[in-house]
């Protein structure tokens, strides 16, 4: 029978382990194996090339896909120069996403910086997004933008944005948490947002509003999850988890709790 | 709720900034505490304060407290006597200190429960007065050197005491390894215990030619993978307390059977760093496959 949607783990969600260089990253790949995820999401703290080629190695060994492929950028910098070098870096991106046999590339808007115009700022995004989707395109790469930072990630920005770029080679990476944080309804980005998801961060938000395991927090995944499969989503969910835990353990608890919630939804 | 990670105090270290820091480092929700600064729990009421406080600000709890009440001869009226006076001192530990949980044992092994059984309620019961005054709950852990020296045992020992409200059980799989009945940790010692504890130590060990030896967490003969996961799907949200005892260099009998001390937490925090991480594997491998 055929999943909703799969399971991934981003590799930041590991950050203390990966990049405090307790685990390399084809050792993420075999603990997120026996974790029982079905793909990860790779592009932070590579250590060599050699490592490169063994996590694809590892990939092909365990038959883990590779979810996404992840940069970060700052296409909101005001100055021109700047935002040249961060297309450029995208670009690059593009290329090792390509090389390494992703079919996704997941960017980051960037972020508001103080007294910048809004409207001004989201013009530079637009541009500098086109021209990384125009590159990616040709690559044959789909740029999935997450919806990121405070302005960046409320519902009716990433839209403009969308509409903007008007792409069929750019989506959206719907990050649930930073709706929350950014004061929106993931619910109701769901709804309006649906049919441009390519990928989902599934991040909880507690009582308080911090970051928490999926299924922790306060979040309806399961009504969340119901819209996005509605409109079209057929992907992976990835566990980004930014709470105070042990990292391993909110990775656990959080592919357990969706590993759950895929259950539910199919018998449903 | 989940299932919360601890690590009792001296397996690290006897400098409580060093346990904080291993606490902190791994991701733990909270200490158990034996013995700190070479004190034992009894000894540590007075300075509950500075304990608190250092616990606060690095944003732990504290999960138990690790008392040796009824390490003592069944037989003699005068270490009885000091056992409860010590308990009355851990009861005012763990006040202060925001736990309701107080390990306990059930005197040094005369004989089978079976045999023992009257004997080892009648010297308990006032244990049982004392802890229902002060609201705290008296945890009963099944270790092979007291009368209560499996699962099977302490189900029975609980039942024959009959108030659960007071009374409640450690469920210790890692101490079934030299249980002198023999009885193996999971699934058999688990079916006897399953629902009659509220807390969880772990450690893990194997039976040699002439005995046993502790052995890092998860390569032993409790199965903690399977421990872990039953755990997980019967909904257990209290704690899972790290007893490492475990050292690259084995520890004397003696050490074992009354941890503490600077000798005790010798080598402690790498043996404990080690058996962390491997606790760790397993939990996250638990949460992943069942679903909390």
């Amino acid at each position: 029978m055929t999943q909703p949607f799969k399971l991934s783990v981003t590799i930041y969600s590991l950050r203390d382990y990966v990049a405090g260089g307790r685990i390399s990253v084809p050792k993420f790949i075999e603990l997120m194996a026996e974790l029982g995820a079905e793909g990860v999401d790779l592009g932070y703290y590579w250590r060599s090339e050699e490592e490169k080629a063994e996590a694809r190695r590892k990939l092909d060994e365990l038959g883990l896909e590779l979810a996404i492929y992840i940069t970060a950028t700052d296409f909101a910098k005001p100055s021109g120069e700047e935002r040249k070098r961060e297309v450029e870096r995208a670009k690059r991106a593009v290329d090792e996403a390509k090389r390494f046999g992703a079919s996704k590339l997941r960017v980051h808007p960037g972020d508001l910086k103080p007294g910048t115009d809004p409207g001004e700022a989201e013009k530079w995004v637009a541009e500098s997004l086109a021209e990384v989707v125009d590159y990616a395109a040709d690559e044959g790469i789909i740029v999935a933008m997450e919806n990121h930072g405070r302005h960046f990630a409320k519902i009716d920005v990433v839209e403009r944005l969308l509409k903007a770029v008007s792409s069929t080679h750019l989506r959206l990476t719907f990050d649930t948490g930073n709706f929350a944080f950014a004061g929106d309804n993931p619910l109701e980005a769901a709804s309006r947002l649906g049919a441009w998801v390519a990928h989902v961060h599934a991040k909880d938000v507690d009582a308080w509003g911090r970051a928490c395991a999926p299924g922790e927090g306060v979040l309806d995944f399961e009504a969340i999850v119901s819209q996005l499969l509605a409109r079209g989503f057929s992907g992976f969910l990835s566990v980004e988890y930014e709470g105070r835990r042990d990292q391993l353990l909110g990775v656990g608890l959080g592919l357990g709790y969706l590993r759950a919630l895929r259950a539910r939804m199919k018998l449903g | 709720m989940t299932i919360k990670l601890s690590v009792i105090t001296d397996e690290v270290s006897q400098d409580l900034s060093k346990v904080v820091k291993f606490a902190v480092e791994h991701g733990f929700d909270g200490v158990e505490v034996r013995t700190i600064w070479n004190l034992r729990p009894h000894e540590l009421v007075e300075r509950a304060g500075e304990i608190r406080r250092e616990l606060a600000s690095a944003g732990l709890s504290v999960s138990a407290i690790a008392s040796p009440v009824f390490k003592c001869s069944l037989e003699s009226d005068r270490e009885v006597e000091d056992h409860l006076r010590i308990l009355r001192r851990c009861i005012e530990l763990a006040k202060a200190l925001d736990t309701r949980i107080v390990r306990v044992f059930t005197f040094w092994r005369s004989g089978s429960l079976d045999e023992r059984l009257e004997a080892v309620l009648e010297r308990f019961a006032p244990a049982v007065d004392i802890a229902g005054d002060e609201g705290v709950i008296l945890a009963v852990e099944n270790e092979p050197s007291t009368h209560v020296n499996n699962g099977r045992r302490l189900r029975q020992f609980l039942e024959a005491v009959g108030k659960p409200s007071v009374v409640r059980g450690v469920w210790d799989p890692g101490n079934d390894v030299w249980d002198p009945e023999g009885e193996r940790p999971y699934p058999d010692g688990y079916s006897y215990v399953r629902g009659l504890f509220v807390h969880v130590h772990v450690k893990d060990g194997r039976r040699t030619g002439t005995g046993h030896e502790f052995v890092p967490v998860g390569e032993g003969e409790v199965g903690w993978l399977e421990q872990v996961r039953a755990l997980v799907r019967d909904g257990y949200s209290g704690y899972l307390s790290l007893e490492t005892h475990w050292r690259p260099v084995q520890l004397p009998r003696e050490l074992v059977e009354m941890p503490g001390g600077a000798a005790y937490s010798e080598a402690g925090e790498y043996a404990s760093s080690v058996c962390a991480r491997n606790l760790k594997s397993i939990v996250a491998r638990a949460l992943a496959e069942v679903g909390a």
